[in-house]
Parts: C-alpha cells; sequence; structure tokens
C-alpha cells in the first residue's frame, strides 16, 4: 500500500473510533444492514483518499460521520425514486405487512419503532439517529449538521414527539 | 409552573448539566403530567436501545472483517491506479465516474447494434478485420495514431495522441479487434487513459472492448453542470460527484 505507517496507523484509529458510530447511524437512515456497510464502505475510501487533507482524527470523525450521513440520505432518496417507479409500473402495494403473530411482542416494538423512524422528517430523524445510536452530544452533531446546539435540542424535541405520536398510532403505550 | 416538554427531552437526552439535572428530575417525577410525559420519552429510548444491542453484536462481528475488505479495496484501487499506462498522459475530465459492468455491457450492446444500423451489413467488414489479425504489423503503434484498418473506420481519431508501450499496444489491438474469441483469451487488462473529445467516441471505444470491466471518467471542475441521465441504480458517483 502507497500511504505511510503513520497514515496507516491513523486511519485504523479512525476506523475503530467511527466505524461503530457510522454504521449505527447509517443503518438507521437507510434500514438495511448491507446499505449501512455499502455507505460506511464509501465513506471510507472517501477519507482514504484524503488523509493528506484530513490528518487530525477528531476532524477525521466528523468528516466521516457527515459524508455517511449525506450518503445514506442519497440512498434513501434514490430507493424512494425507485420505489415509486416500480409501483407506478407494477401497481405494487407500498409496504408488505407482517403478521403480528409472525413476530414476537419486542420485535414488534423493534419494527414499530424502524417503521416510526422511516416516517420521521429527515431533519428530525437525522438528529434523533445521531442522538440516540450515535451516542454524540447536542454539540457535536450540531458541528457536524452546521447547526446550533438549540436547533440540535429542538429537532431532537421534535423528532421524539414525532416518533412517540406515530408509535401511539401504531398502539404503542408509552407509559 | 409548568415544565416543557422540550426541557424534559434535553433532560432524557442528558445535556442538562449538572446540579440542575437532579433538580430537574426530582420535579419532573413529582408532577404527573411531566412524569408521564418523561416515562414515554424513556420508553421509546429503552426500545431503541433494545434494538442496538443487536447491532452492536453485529456490528462486533463485522468489524474486522469489514476492515480486512476495505484494505483490500484500497489495495486494488491503488494496485490500478499505479499503472504506467495512465502515467504521463494528459487527462480532458477531473472528477470520477464510475459505471458498474452491467451498465458497460448494456452499453456495449446498444452502440454495437447502433453502429451496426449506422454502418449497414457488418458483414461487409469482416474481410478486413481478419485481414488486419492474420497481419499483426498493421497495427502500428506510430507515437500519434493507431492504424489498424478495420479498426481506423471507428478509432483512428480518437486514438490520436496516446502513447502506449509495444505490449500495452498489442493487448489494446486485441481489446479493439471485433474477433470475440481472442478478446476473452486476453488476462487482466491494462488501464489505458484515452484523451477522448466526447461521450461519442467513449461509447465507440466501448463498442469494440467487450473486456473492460470499469470505466473511469475524469471530469473537469471547470464543469460544474453535469448531469447523469438514464437508470440512476446503475450510475454511482465518485469522490468528487
Amino acid at each position: 500500500m502507497s500511504w505511510s505507517r503513520e497514515q496507516e496507523e491513523l486511519f485504523r484509529r479512525v476506523y475503530d473510533e467511527v466505524f461503530p458510530i457510522i454504521v449505527r447511524v447509517t443503518a438507521r437512515i437507510t434500514s438495511s444492514w448491507e446499505a449501512a456497510e455499502e455507505v460506511c464502505h464509501e465513506a471510507l475510501i472517501r477519507y482514504y483518499h484524503r488523509l493528506d487533507q484530513i490528518p487530525d482524527q477528531a476532524q477525521a470523525k466528523y468528516w466521516l460521520i457527515r459524508v455517511s450521513k449525506n450518503l445514506a440520505l442519497n440512498y434513501i432518496k434514490r430507493k424512494k425514486r425507485e420505489r415509486k417507479a416500480y409501483e407506478r409500473v407494477l401497481r405494487e402495494p407500498q409496504r408488505e405487512q407482517v403478521s403480528g403473530e409472525t413476530l414476537s411482542i419486542r420485535e414488534e416494538s423493534l419494527k414499530e419503532v424502524k417503521d416510526a423512524l422511516e416516517q420521521i422528517p429527515e431533519k428530525y430523524r437525522t438528529v434523533l439517529v445521531m442522538k440516540e445510536y450515535g451516542g454524540m452530544s447536542y454539540k457535536e452533531i450540531g458541528d457536524i449538521l452546521g447547526l446550533s446546539e438549540g436547533n440540535v435540542k429542538v429537532r431532537a424535541f421534535r423528532g421524539r414527539e414525532k416518533l412517540l405520536e406515530l408509535l401511539k398510532d401504531g398502539g404503542f403505550d408509552g407509559n | 409552573m409548568e415544565i416543557k416538554p422540550e426541557l424534559i427531552s434535553s433532560l432524557v437526552d442528558g445535556e442538562v448539566p449538572s446540579p440542575w439535572n437532579e433538580k430537574l428530575l426530582a420535579r419532573v417525577l413529582a408532577d404527573p403530567k411531566a412524569r408521564s410525559i418523561y416515562e414515554s420519552y424513556m420508553k421509546a429510548r429503552s426500545i431503541m436501545a433494545a434494538d442496538d444491542e443487536q447491532l452492536s453484536a453485529r456490528i462486533a462481528d463485522r468489524k474486522e472483517a469489514f476492515y480486512g475488505s476495505l484494505v483490500k479495496s484500497i489495495e486494488s484501487s491503488e494496485l490500478s491506479r499505479g499503472r504506467p499506462a495512465s502515467a504521463g498522459i494528459s487527462r480532458l475530465w477531473s472528477g470520477v465516474l464510475r459505471i458498474p459492468v452491467p451498465a458497460a455491457i448494456a452499453a456495449t450492446f446498444v452502440i454495437f447494434f447502433g453502429v451496426i444500423g449506422l454502418v449497414g451489413d457488418p458483414t461487409a467488414q469482416q474481410p478486413a478485420t481478419m485481414a488486419a489479425q492474420s497481419q499483426p504489423p498493421a497495427l502500428v503503434q506510430t507515437g500519434s495514431a493507431v492504424s489498424n484498418p478495420a479498426v481506423q473506420t471507428l478509432y483512428s481519431t480518437q486514438l490520436e495522441g496516446l502513447q502506449i508501450t509495444a505490449d500495452q499496444e498489442a493487448l489494446l489491438r486485441r481489446l479493439l479487434s471485433a474477433d470475440e474469441s481472442r478478446q476473452r483469451q486476453t488476462g487482466p487488462g491494462i488501464d489505458v487513459t484515452v484523451n477522448l473529445a466526447d461521450v461519442d467516441q467513449l461509447l465507440q471505444l466501448l463498442q469494440g472492448a467487450s473486456q473492460i470491466r470499469e470505466i473511469t471518467i475524469d471530469i473537469p471542475a471547470s464543469a460544474a453542470a453535469f448531469e447523469i441521465f438514464g437508470e440512476p441504480a446503475l450510475s454511482r458517483a465518485g469522490g468528487s460527484e
């Protein structure tokens, strides 16, 4: 490999720190592990090509989270377009309904959360996912998304409210 | 005074600093309405956390294997970048667009039949092609052009200025040959950069090169307005979109 030992070590350190975060966030955004891996792969390859430009580990972390988040959002937009095109042609129903009997109560709850997350507006979902699955603070999320802490706080709150609203519609008992 | 749900949300997120968080939590738990909101937020959070447990296990399982595949990709991209054929040839475009194999194959077929339709009866060219193959020296790398008579009709102008070694020239000749059986005998491809004037010429090149596995198009930074037409699933943006 043509990179220096320092670069290789930096890449590995960044990978160890960031991969669990970006794969969590992108898996939640795309609702697919396979898609999340593809997105993370693309983001990390891009990072490799910019190792010279991003020598700092903290910067690399923010950069990778931002890029992988954008790639994941692009992925779901593309999927939506494809689904619409298929629906137009094949007139298939929007989503296959899974019988409640095939799922345990816990699995059902998880599926409800997943479905509800998919329906939350993108700007709220991204913040909520970064908070819940990325374990980031409001400040970190704000730095990555270019938002103020106050804005992140409002989006996290609205995202959570929206999530609860959707879960209650699906029979979720919040208490 | 009523506690705003927004504040409760911040409390749940651990964003209320100490010692205010303890005081606020005590107030929230003492107020039935605020407590109900707090508990619903915590419940939603615990369900999300439960979901995350499954994901954590998967991440732990896949982390090393994923890193291995990542390093492999980097190594292979480095190898292809380091090939000598690419060096020293000026590039028309500076962005990167990767065309996946299915798209390249589809484009090859479309252009192949399109060119057949335009040129006329393809069998009319066969004697010329065969004649060219029976006389390998007919394809001479002159430093500025490739002069295989069978290929010349399609490729003579766009290959002007291409500087390649004798080995690469031989492989390129096979790539551009109309003889399918010979194309399949060739080994791993070389990395050739061709200074093409337009997309039509690229498609013409594709038409004669079924062995091309991946095409990288460099787009100049000045070409700000670049739009991809066709099936988006078949195209993937590269580093500089």
